[in-house]
């Protein structure tokens, strides 16, 4: 492969320099996604990132590997189902699509130390005092993010409950997994033109998490669904109760554009 | 939580949130990644707070999913920002919006340096935009980013081999540009 000579990254590092400015991110910025996470906001619904895995493994390798990868998933689905209590098997059958899909052949080991250390990622388990003491390196972010996905093995109830209690953290995860889960069945349901499956999955979350992270959400899909079905003075007095509750919401000028009145 | 936005990404590490305080380490050591790599994937400098913001809140709810065995920060960050971008572009495409750019202030004198700056900027990117879409994206990411060659593999999904094919491609590419600005400049100033 053709190498870069030495001018040519004197040229790139310039252009960097004079197209993006220093590297420094930017406090407006980060003032502006602190007050959208304060409102609640959780961004754009993006597909869920691919395995890249499959992705990036070799064409002579794919075949057999794959295989190998398919059994073996198979064979963790049937261990994990039969061992899995009933209220762990109704929650595992709720879709949660916002979850990224897991790898299932394992990732090439080391990738992450091609990386330059330098620019790499940041340490986030321990932060440092300022920024300048940041120490910069490869770990997983904090014990509660680092391996969601890695099940531990099975636990006695009381175990599972004392866990629990001991990282409430985790517990608010989950919950606000399970609380995105039905906002994104909710929302599937009125993009798929179907609002009363849409108030049937919202009612469920309004039982499940009435004072939920969510719960802002919900109501202007309510307030979408309730349109939508065909009940326009019902959504309109939700809105008042909605602008009343959030009058400072970002979701109020979209709410209020909601089901006018002809 | 309002109380503890504090006016630059360092100050929330004081949140009470373990997920904020995550968030803000991420956003002060990345932010400026993101930032490039949404205009490496053709996003118009007047919308990049947009689009990092939005990259952001994303990366806020998908902390808890983030598995570093299968790939770096980065990738994992640059497979939300393509992602973000192609949901803006297709919300712009749902709406048919068409939004104007407010064009920059008339051009005011500028000195030596600002003018190097300018021309080195505009003859990189009329290079990047004349190279096809997969050979200027890796080479954005490889020698613009400085990523691996599996790091940029896995960000984009493809195989490591065709990433060497496109890069080599694109050096090659980068390797005439250069050539042909050095000549063009000798002979302008020949003539001159």
């Amino acid at each position: 492969m053709a190498k870069l000579d030495t001018r040519g990254r004197a040229v790139l590092r310039a252009y960097r320099q004079a197209k993006f400015g220093p590297s420094e991110p930017q406090d407006a910025l980060w003032a502006r996604i602190e007050a959208s996470l304060d409102e609640g906001a959780l961004g754009p619904s993006i597909e869920p990132t691919p395995s890249p895995s499959s992705a990036t493994l070799a064409p002579t390798t794919v075949g057999p590997t794959l295989v190998v990868a398919i059994a073996v998933a198979v064979a963790a689905i049937v261990v994990a189902a039969l061992a899995l209590s009933p209220e762990d098997r109704a929650l595992a059958s709720r879709p949660t699509p916002d979850q990224a899909p897991r790898a299932v052949v394992a990732s090439e080991p080391g990738v992450a130390t091609h990386a330059d250390a330098a620019a790499e990622s940041a340490t986030i388990g321990t932060p440092p005092t300022s920024p300048s003491a940041a120490v910069v390196h490869d770990e997983p972010l904090d014990p509660s993010s680092a391996s969601p996905r890695r099940r531990a093995p099975r636990r006695s109830d009381r175990d599972a409950a004392a866990l629990e209690a001991s990282d409430p953290e985790a517990t608010q995860v989950d919950e606000l997994r399970a609380e995105l889960a039905l906002i994104r069945e909710a929302r599937q349901a009125l993009q798929a033109d179907r609002p009363t499956g849409a108030l049937e999955a919202l009612d469920a979350h309004a039982r499940a998490f009435p004072r939920g992270q969510m719960r802002e959400d919900r109501e202007v899909l309510r307030i979408e669904a309730l349109c939508a079905a065909g009940k326009a003075p019902q959504a309109r007095a939700e809105v008042q109760l909605f602008l009343r509750a959030y009058p400072r919401s970002a979701h109020a000028q979209r709410v209020r554009a909601m089901c006018v009145a002809p | 939580m309002a109380a503890n936005r504090g006016s630059g990404a360092d100050a929330p590490l004081a949140s009470a949130d373990p997920r904020r305080r995550a968030l803000a380490e991420v956003y002060r050591v990345h932010a400026t990644f993101v930032r490039r790599c949404a205009g490496h994937l053709g996003v118009l400098d007047p919308h990049l707070d947009d689009l990092v913001h939005d990259v952001f809140l994303v990366v806020y709810r998908r902390l808890p999913e983030l598995d570093r065995t299968r790939g770096t920060l980065r990738s994992w960050l640059f497979g939300i920002t393509k992602r973000v971008v192609l949901h803006h572009r297709r919300a712009a495409a749902r709406h048919q919006r068409r939004l104007t750019i407010v064009p920059p202030p008339s051009q005011q004198p500028c000195p030596d340096e600002e003018i190097a700056r300018r021309r080195v900027v505009d003859h990189i990117d009329a290079f990047l935009r004349g190279l096809p879409p997969k050979q200027r994206i890796v080479f954005a990411l490889a020698d613009i980013e400085g990523m691996p060659a599996v790091e940029v593999a896995r960000s984009l999904e493809a195989n490591v081999n065709t990433i060497h094919a496109r890069l080599g491609a694109a050096r090659r590419a980068f390797a005439r540009y250069l050539d042909q600005l050095e000549q063009d400049r000798e002979d302008d100033d020949g003539e001159a």
